[in-house]
């Protein structure tokens, strides 16, 4: 089969039902693709930004005006209420070098190798605090859930779904990860005291890493030379063992799915994906710094007042911040999981060219779940064109719009599909110009790709194209 | 085909609805404008009070150490402290060896030639010096020595100095003469005694055959040079080895405002000595003089001695004991002088001459000095006084640079206020008020930290033994609004004038003494309130 590239990041919902793009089996294993075998083509993308930042609160009305967050009327805490902790923002990207899949008696293989992106980026609502309020007499920022986990990686996979009976079909992925880099912060405790009496920062957490062109130096006492963390450029040999899967961090995951047809009408689905862990075993620095530091001004003896070296007073300064801090280096090994995300669905099937699904969509990140909801309608009204759309749930009540569609020119097939489209929004006019800002949205995906496909027609008694339908 | 138009439907409805869930805002052109306070601590001082005294410079600090110090009674002092050392080139009396001679020594052409001469050299500067060895860590000995037409040797020695037991000698070819130097290093020389001389005696012995008759003296140059005992031995004589004159200020006189602020106890000086070296000494002060603020000098009339003796070390204790000194003191005061009174005229310079006199018994004994020891002497003039202070005010003039200490230039406009907080806790017997004018520079006040003047520190709690039992704890803030910051910033105010007054009125008994114990700490923050805009 043929090598080709198509971008994908946690597929958007939209792409459960839409059997004839053969990407549907990433989100469900065990749904098979109407056609009889595919291959990805270059020249797709894709990309998920998931964020509890909603657009319309970047504008706020006071007194019957409106304002932006780099006024001062603008108050961060009304945001910060909402987000409890901070905001949030999980990038994700998926690149498929290769993927390609077929059908065999009853079941369906697919082979793919991609590399993935995972990212969740925390930033605590103290810095936002920090803007209303400044570093005030009196204030207790708390930095601790600031987090940055980032992780780059190689995945090869084989699935491989069958239909046991006439109503079910299961199926199971099997995946080898290898690690290219990461960095993962648990920070348990993080704040600083501002006042005019004293400033006490308090630090207890890790920084994990495992980045091919990072350079930490440790001191005598073995703690490390946070001055001292340098970059280090990449060696040919270096850029070839990055390049190449299986070299280091070794991982693996699995992906479970079933669909089960209750009859010629309804069925019901399920899946996980991405139950696994990735080992960091190469290039590891690891932080470990646990401490306090108090400042209650630079001390000074009167009879050495003349002779005060200020500068030297705040390396002083910044050396006792580091001995308080104590960070500790080590290269031990680490462990970090992927993000698992757990799909239900409920469809219902009045024809082969008319599907209408209800999906639920769990993802699992660091003991805490997002859920949404979709509520699609897939139509396949000809063999050359499919169109889906629908809405999107949040759990939190925010509606947005999915869509998606395909188009088959010959073997070729075109696709594109994204989730949480707006269908509120909000024109923004100042004294030139105007724009029009999304409403209820805080998240975005999309996903386009091109597939060769073959034997389009499927399923002989699920065909792509019914001759005798009334259309 | 009713599905196609079921999907068409569906997308335009949410199209519809989309359309509808529409609204409108405008803004007003907006512009950063957001938070910029900022509080943080800056100094923390503390100080005691020694170093209250020395920064308002009150002691003016010469070639000697000055300090303000207190007793264990609490009693406050002026102390000045001279140093002095006497090393052994002071203490041991050798004169120089520089000696040259010429003597006609006939000779006639073919004749015998035999010469013995004797040069000795009084190695002892004072006839009441007597050396008996020194054990040479270095010296330099020249010897020029003219030639004569004979055929033959000349040998030189010296008896008197040994190397390992071997005498010193030399010898040479008459006819060519000599001109040589030797190291000395390691010998040990030990004078002959006649008389009151110490002598180290050349021995000249020249053999040989007449060649010619000579037509020039015969001339002959002995130079000793750097000589440096390991350890010389001897009776160093009774001599006065220093008179060493001093001539001191008393700023602290003036700066007090005496006697309105100041109520003196009593003058005292107090000369220690530490005696290392094996030769004892006495040390006296002699014509003693205070000067006044109008230049008049009085005199110091001693009612009793005024010489202490130091006993020198024994040879056998030299490097057995860790080198412990014989040490005495003495003690000028009210009782033996009248220096007390004199203090009265609050002088501001005092004058006096040291006089160090070596063996001063005159009994014939063995001394002994090296490199190493030496006599030390200090001499503390201490002048107590009784703090009483009423309403004491002091003005300092600092130059003031705003944007380079506190704030950037650039960023004056952001800050709506800025404040100054200082917080005190104070543990010294007396109040202080201060008031900060900011001037320009001619002087004339632009404005001033604050309204009027304020008490920064108060009055701590006291026992029934009038200490300090309770640090008093105050806070005070200096404001800093826009416009005052403006003009710190942009150049009118170019000097702080921070006019103080301490008082002690507040305390039970007005006369405070001050323990070691006692200082206060100071805590300098700053807060600044604004915002940054863009705008």
């Amino acid at each position: 089969m043929l090598l080709a590239h198509a971008a994908m990041a946690q597929m958007p919902m939209s792409l459960y039902y839409m059997e004839n793009i053969p990407q549907t089996a990433t989100l469900n294993v065990a749904r098979q693709p109407r056609c009889n075998g595919y291959a990805a083509l270059p020249g797709s993308a894709g990309f998920q930004l998931e964020t509890n930042l909603i657009l319309k609160e970047l504008l706020q009305e006071k007194n019957g005006k409106w304002h932006t967050p780099i006024e001062q009327e603008f108050s961060y805490s009304d945001i910060n209420k909402r987000f409890k902790k901070g905001l949030r923002l999980r990038p994700e990207a998926n690149v498929t070098l290769l993927g390609i899949g077929w059908r065999s008696g009853n079941g369906y293989w697919t082979i793919s190798i991609n590399e993935r992106l995972q990212a969740n980026i925390g930033l605590p609502n103290a810095i936002f605090d920090m803007l209303d309020d400044g570093l005030a007499d009196g204030s207790t920022l708390n930095f601790s859930h600031l987090r940055a986990n980032v992780k780059a990686f190689h995945e090869i996979s084989a699935g491989y779904s069958h239909h046991i009976t006439e109503q079910m079909t299961v199926g199971g992925r099997l995946k080898y990860l290898s690690g290219i880099g990461v960095v993962k912060t648990d920070i348990s405790k993080f704040q600083i005291t501002t006042s005019r009496d004293q400033w006490q920062v308090e630090f207890d957490g890790d920084i994990h890493a495992s980045v091919p062109t990072l350079a930490i130096y440790e001191k005598e006492d073995g703690t490390a030379k946070l001055d001292s963390i340098e970059t280090e450029d990449l060696k040919t040999k270096d850029i070839v063992n990055l390049s190449i899967p299986f070299m280091h961090n070794p991982g693996a995951a699995i992906d479970l799915g079933f669909d089960y047809k209750i009859n010629d009408n309804f069925s019901i689905s399920a899946a996980v994906n991405d139950l696994g862990f990735i080992v960091w075993t190469n290039k590891l620095n690891s932080i470990h710094t646990k401490g306090s530091y108090k400042f209650d001004g630079l001390k000074l003896d009167l009879n050495d007042l003349k002779d005060v070296d200020y500068e030297g007073a705040f390396d002083e300064i910044r050396d006792s911040v580091e001995n308080c801090m104590s960070p500790k280096l080590s290269t031990k090994s680490f462990t970090t999981m992927l993000n698992p995300s757990i799909y239900i669905s409920g469809a219902y099937t009045p024809s082969h060219y008319l599907t209408i699904g209800l999906l639920s969509r769990t993802t699992i990140l660091n003991n805490t779940a997002t859920q949404d909801f979709d509520l699609s309608v897939n139509v396949n009204p000809y063999k050359c064109f499919s169109l889906m759309t629908g809405l999107d749930f949040n759990v939190k009540g925010h509606l947005t719009a999915n869509f998606g569609w395909s188009v088959n020119m010959g073997p070729l097939q075109l696709y594109m599909l994204t989730d949480y489209v707006p269908i509120t929004y909000r024109k923004i006019k100042s004294d030139d110009d105007s724009a029009v800002l999304p409403n209820n949205t805080a998240d975005f995906n999309l996903a386009i790709g091109l597939n060769l496909i073959f034997g389009a027609k499927g399923y002989h008694n699920k065909p792509m194209i019914n001759a005798y339908s009334d259309f | 085909m009713n599905t196609l138009k079921t999907s068409a439907l569906l997308a335009s409805c949410l199209l519809t609805i989309a359309g509808c869930m529409k609204d409108e805002v405008t803004l007003d052109d907006p512009t950063y404008n957001r938070s910029l306070n900022f509080a943080s601590p800056v100094f923390n001082v503390t100080a005691d009070y020694v170093s209250i005294f020395n920064s308002l410079s009150l002691v003016e600090k010469k070639s000697q150490q000055t300090k303000i110090t207190a007793d264990e009674n609490g009693w406050l002092y002026v102390d000045y402290t001279t140093d002095y050392q006497l090393k052994w080139n002071s203490i041991l009396g050798i004169g120089a060896y520089d000696d040259n001679y010429s003597l006609p020594l006939p000779t006639v052409a073919q004749t015998s030639f035999d010469q013995e001469l004797n040069f000795p050299h009084k190695l002892n500067s004072d006839s009441t010096i007597r050396i008996d060895s020194i054990c040479l860590n270095g010296a330099t000995l020249s010897l020029k020595i003219g030639a004569l037409p004979v055929s033959g040797i000349a040998t030189i020695t010296f008896n008197e100095l040994t190397d390992n037991g071997k005498i010193f000698s030399d010898n040479w070819t008459i006819s060519e003469g000599l001109d040589k130097s030797y190291d000395l290093s390691g010998y040990l020389m030990k004078p002959t005694h006649s008389g009151d001389s110490s002598l180290i005696i050349c021995k000249l012995q020249m053999v040989g055959t007449c060649t010619k008759t000579a037509t020039n003296d015969f001339n002959i140059a002995i130079k000793m040079d750097d000589i440096t005992p390991k350890i010389a031995f001897g009776f160093f004589g009774t001599r006065e080895v220093v008179n060493n004159d001093d001539d001191s200020n008393i700023k602290f006189f003036t700066e007090f405002d005496v006697p309105r602020s100041v109520h003196m106890k009593g003058m005292h000086i107090k000369l220690d000595v530490d005696n290392l070296t094996g030769t004892p000494f006495d040390l006296s002060m002699e014509n003693m003089r205070l000067v006044s603020a109008g230049g008049d000098t009085l005199q110091i009339e001693f009612m009793d001695s005024n010489t202490v003796f130091v006993d020198q070390i024994a040879y056998t204790d030299y490097n057995s004991n860790g080198n412990t000194p014989k040490s005495n003191s003495y003690l000028l005061d009210s009782t033996n002088s009248n220096v007390d009174v004199l203090l009265n005229s609050s002088p501001v310079d005092y004058k006096y001459n040291l006089k160090i006199v070596s063996n001063p018994k005159g009994e014939v004994q063995e001394n002994f000095i090296t490199p190493e020891t030496e006599l030390d002497v200090t001499v503390n003039v201490f002048i107590p006084f009784w703090a009483k202070v009423d309403n004491l005010n002091r003005q300092d003039t600092f130059e003031f640079i705003f944007n380079d200490l506190i704030l950037d230039e650039d960023n004056v406009k952001y800050i709506d206020t800025m404040i100054v907080a200082m917080k005190f806790s104070n543990g010294l017997p007396f109040a202080f008020y201060s008031q900060g004018y900011l001037v320009d520079k001619n002087y004339s006040i632009v404005d001033s930290l604050f309204p009027k003047q304020k008490k920064l520190w108060q009055m701590p709690k006291f026992d029934k033994d009038l200490r300090v039992s309770e640090r008093a704890v105050s806070e005070t803030e200096a404001i800093f609004d826009n416009e005052k910051i403006k003009k710190c910033s942009e150049g009118d105010v170019k000097y702080l004038i921070m006019a103080n007054t301490v008082s002690t009125n507040d305390m039970p008994d007005k006369y405070f003494r001050l323990y070691k114990d006692y200082g206060i700490d100071m805590r300098i923050a700053i807060e600044l309130i604004g915002k940054y805009t863009n705008e």
